[in-house]
């Protein structure tokens, strides 16, 4: 059960992606491909500020050294919540055995 | 594959919302009434395996990239509704704390990759696994095949996404207001991608993880 931990040995972060996903694209580098940012587009991307955009901290320093261990805490962060949660919607759904 | 806020307009994201509310509400009202204790932590596994199988990027030729989901794997294992949950919990986390996915986009999302692929993935392994005992070779093609479908199911679902957002939504001067992409560039992108690549990768994945599992301990699999 402990291999939940097992895959976290094995975060290698993708620094040198080229380009985002398709379809992910943040709205300068979607206007400097379309030749504008769409209106409606612009107004929603900032509808959410999350706290560690991208798997790193904004503002934080960015070589890929330093990228790396933000995105390998980011992932051990992510499991943590994402466990507790499940272990708290657990407790509320499931049956006793 | 996760849409973010800004490509679909408030309508569509509204509309996936409705959708998934009700889904979302059976979701719990099934596991609940079939989930054991015992079987939390694997809800758990499952959640978090498939939260950090999405941290890999993987490059593509072209510059983009793309990443395995592995929610058939944990619909082969907990059945599709326990799978929704488990992959609207981490595409919920990746949303808010990390900016992957948009908020107003996750109820499209948790249709695309929470709802239609587990669901495309676990009947497809059901259909092709049928009666085959839980050690065979079978079940892992099953569930491989499953993952393939489900993924590609999934790509095809948000391409479509994408695609109609010009045609819905343009401003006066007839610029996009959301994805300025049209279903002829969205759709034969974003399925062309999972079917030639990402599908394989999700599909090997997964057939090795069932084949793993199968040696580890077999009566993980349902019957």
């Amino acid at each position: 059960m402990l291999c939940i931990l097992a895959p976290l040995g094995l975060v290698i972060p993708k620094i040198f992606r080229s380009t985002a996903a398709w379809g992910e694209w943040g709205p300068d580098e979607l206007g400097r491909v379309v030749g504008y940012i769409p209106q409606g587009l612009a107004s929603l991307v900032s509808v959410w500020r999350s706290p560690i955009p991208g798997y790193a901290p904004a503002g934080a320093r960015s070589d890929p050294g330093s990228l790396s261990v933000f995105y390998i805490l980011s992932a051990v962060a992510g499991v943590m919540i994402i466990a507790a949660l499940i272990f708290l919607l657990g407790k509320l759904l499931a049956r006793k055995d | 594959m996760h849409i973010p806020d800004g490509y679909i307009s408030p309508q569509t994201a509204g509309v996936f919302y409705a959708i998934m509310l009700p889904l979302w509400a059976l979701a719990s009202r099934i596991v609940k009434s079939t989930l054991m204790a015992r079987q939390v932590p694997y809800l758990a596994f499952g959640a978090c395996f498939v939260f950090v199988i999405m941290l890999f990027n993987i490059p593509i030729p072209g510059g983009s990239t793309g990443h395995v989901v592995g929610g058939t794997l944990v619909a082969v294992l907990l059945g599709p509704w326990a799978a929704m949950i488990a992959i609207t919990v981490s595409l919920s986390i990746q949303a808010l704390m990390f900016g992957d996915g948009g908020i107003t986009a996750l109820g499209a999302n948790c249709f695309n990759m929470a709802f239609a692929l587990p669901f495309v993935g676990y009947y497809t392994y059901r259909l092709i696994a049928l009666g085959s005992p839980k050690w065979s070779v079978r079940r892992a093609i099953g569930a491989a095949v499953g993952a393939y479908m489900g993924l590609v199911a999934a790509s095809a679902l948000t391409g479509f996404e994408f695609g109609i957002q010009p045609m819905l939504h343009r401003s006066m001067d007839g610029r996009a207001l959301y994805c300025p992409y049209g279903l002829n560039v969205a759709l034969p992108v974003m399925v062309g991608e999972h079917l030639l690549i990402f599908g394989w990768l999700e599909a090997i994945v997964t057939y090795l993880a069932v084949r793993y599992l199968q040696k580890e301990d077999v009566h993980l699999l349902p019957d």
